[in-house]
């Protein structure tokens, strides 16, 4: 089915593609322009695939003509950001309009489809550029688009994201979730430098998914301050709700405590009864199904001694 | 015959509580960033979270 949809789009013009994999969603990029990655994030650079594959979970098509009309009447409006996009939405389908105030104009306006499976991304002409008798279009599969269409995608799939830092050793994953200022990338930057061998997958947001009983947590390429990203995974087994303080500390926490902590951190989209109650219903078998901890940490040398023997000793 | 303790132990009726929590679209909905070059605006070489004002929210 899939490989007949880009046959289809393939026989109509000759498409240039690559594919990002994020949390095992591989998006497949598709475009009649060379598609350039040179304006991505570093840390995007684990997550593009070289060999690009013909199976995927989200097509994102960009159309030859470029950006010319959008959506904005109000009366479809879910979302505002107040700074950069907004969300529309006109029976079935949503439309991203990537707006920062800067411009005079939208710089990208996705059209998306079928629970956001099938995205067709309109460029304006910022993101083309014409180059040895090429027109290149840089990628706009990248941050915020494709952060916002893989937490509308994944919420009816047994996925979230969240604002945390996340780590791993010999397969087992633990997350620090904290919100701006919590010390996600300073612990981050502790573990790194330290002779434990923890590997961390993100320094700001990461991507748990549910398969069968087990909950996965995933390194994605938006990664915070000190850049942290790796397209690795590991199965969770404790969560810990991370603060600033005046010695190092872990103490358990009841799971109402746990909920509430976990709202403030997970990425819902709360303007669309459709996409809540499945967030909600995942956060809630999340939270009964893993242990929950507030790990209260100074900066210290010790700090990742005493996580390392908390969960060797507890989990 | 003893009775069966199970049988008398009632369930305490506790009344729900309501707790409001604060939600922040900054914080979780692709809004800040301060990742300097997540992406250079197109067109310049400036990161478009510094065009927009937004680093130093988010992460």
């Amino acid at each position: 089915m899939q490989e007949r949809a880009l046959k289809d789009i393939k026989e109509k013009e000759s498409l240039y593609s690559l594919s990002l994999c994020i949390a095992d969603v591989v998006i497949k990029v598709v475009s009649p322009f060379k598609i350039s990655i040179e304006r991505q994030d570093k840390s995007y650079k684990d997550f593009i695939e070289k060999s690009c594959k013909s199976e995927y979970d989200i097509l994102a098509e960009i159309p030859n003509e470029p950006l010319s009309r959008w959506i904005n009447n109000e009366k479809f409006k879910l979302f505002e950001s107040g700074e950069s996009w907004s969300l529309y939405k006109k029976k079935n389908d949503y439309y991203i309009i990537y707006f920062p105030p800067a411009f005079k104009k939208p710089l990208l306006v996705a059209e998306a489809k079928d629970e956001f499976s099938k995205v067709r991304i309109s460029c304006s002409g910022e993101y083309l550029e014409r180059r040895d008798r090429h027109l290149y279009v840089f990628n706009p599969v990248s941050y915020p688009l494709d952060q916002i269409i893989m937490i509308h995608y994944l919420a009816n799939r047994d996925g979230i994201l969240i604002h945390s830092a996340g780590i791993k050793k010999d397969e087992r994953g633990y997350l620090f979730p904290g919100i701006s200022g919590a010390g996600k990338s300073t612990l981050s930057s502790m573990i790194c430098e330290s002779d434990y061998e923890y590997n961390v997958l993100s320094d700001d947001r990461i991507i748990i998914r549910r398969k069968r009983d087990f909950h996965f947590i995933y390194g994605t390429p938006w990664a915070g301050e000190g850049g942290l990203a790796i397209n690795e995974s590991a199965c969770l087994k404790g969560i810990f709700f991370i603060e600033k303080g005046d010695r190092n500390e872990i103490v358990r926490i009841k799971e109402d405590e746990a909920f509430r902590r976990i709202m403030l951190v997970v990425s819902i989209p709360w303007y669309e009864k459709g996409f809540i109650t499945g967030i909600l219903d995942f956060c809630d078998s999340l939270i009964s199904m893993i242990p929950s901890y507030v790990f209260r940490f100074k900066i210290s040398k010790d700090v990742v001694e005493v996580f390392d023997e908390f969960v060797n000793r507890e989990i | 015959m003893e009775k069966d303790e199970n049988v008398l132990c009632k369930v305490r009726y506790e009344r729900p509580r309501l707790r409001v929590i604060e939600l922040k679209a900054e914080e979780v909905l692709a809004i800040g960033c301060k990742t300097q070059f997540s992406g250079l605006a197109p067109g310049s070489n400036t990161p478009p979270c510094m065009v927009r004002h937004c680093a130093g929210k988010g992460s």
